[in-house]
């Protein structure tokens, strides 16, 4: 799995380097059962090791594009459908008044289709090994 | 009432996934939308018009349909 990130603004996009899915404090993860953090299938991309996302500036957003990859596994097999719901948690103020932790909007994509692999045998032999005469 | 929203979008035109083959989603946030008059969520803007701090990005891989392993 990895990661490119970007803050987006009416300037254009601009690269955030070292974006880390380093997860997020015990205590912010306490705080939010049912939220796990192993770097790399459950991922968390926390304000508390990544400065940009301590503030994102009003009219702007960030965006992350993360290259994953299906394990071999048993049970990844062709026509197994899948999809995946990505969470956000943050400050922000109303009416003056500043309210931590809200969720937003939670968005799950899209069904994918595990499809079977394209594979591509290439064989070479001799004439004898065919059993053709020279 | 718009509320701050986050997209999670599979790439472009693209259905299936194999085994080994590297595809990349991508996580934006934040966005603003609200749910129309059939209760659907749409979105509406790219972006919040107040700034948002202390923000946590979270994604599971393995939540699927089907047990999924990535």
């Amino acid at each position: 799995m990895t990661n490119t990130a970007y803050l987006v603004d009416s300037s254009g996009k601009q690269n955030i380097e070292g974006l880390t899915n380093a997860g997020a404090g015990n205590t912010w993860l306490t705080n939010h059962p049912g939220i796990m953090s192993d770097g790399t299938k459950h991922l968390v991309f926390s304000y508390e090791y990544n400065s940009a996302l301590s503030l994102i500036p009003a009219g702007s957003h960030i965006e992350i594009d993360l290259t994953v990859v299906l394990d071999n596994t048993p049970t990844n097999v062709a026509g197994t459908q899948f999809s995946n719901t990505s969470n956000t948690w943050f400050n922000k103020t109303i009416n003056s008044t500043n309210i931590a932790d809200l969720q937003a909007w939670p968005s799950t994509t899209l069904m994918m289709t595990i499809a079977a692999p394209n594979l591509v045998v290439t064989k070479k032999g001799t004439n004898a090994l065919w059993g053709i005469d020279a | 009432m718009p509320v701050d929203a986050v997209l999670k979008k599979n790439p472009p035109a693209q259905t299936t996934a194999t085994i080994g083959v590297p595809f990349t989603y991508t996580i934006t946030a934040p966005l603003l939308g609200q749910l129309d008059s059939t209760g659907t969520f749409q979105y509406i803007a790219n972006a919040d018009s107040n700034d948002i701090s202390n923000v946590v990005i979270t994604d599971d891989l393995t939540t699927s349909v089907r047990s999924l392993a990535m």
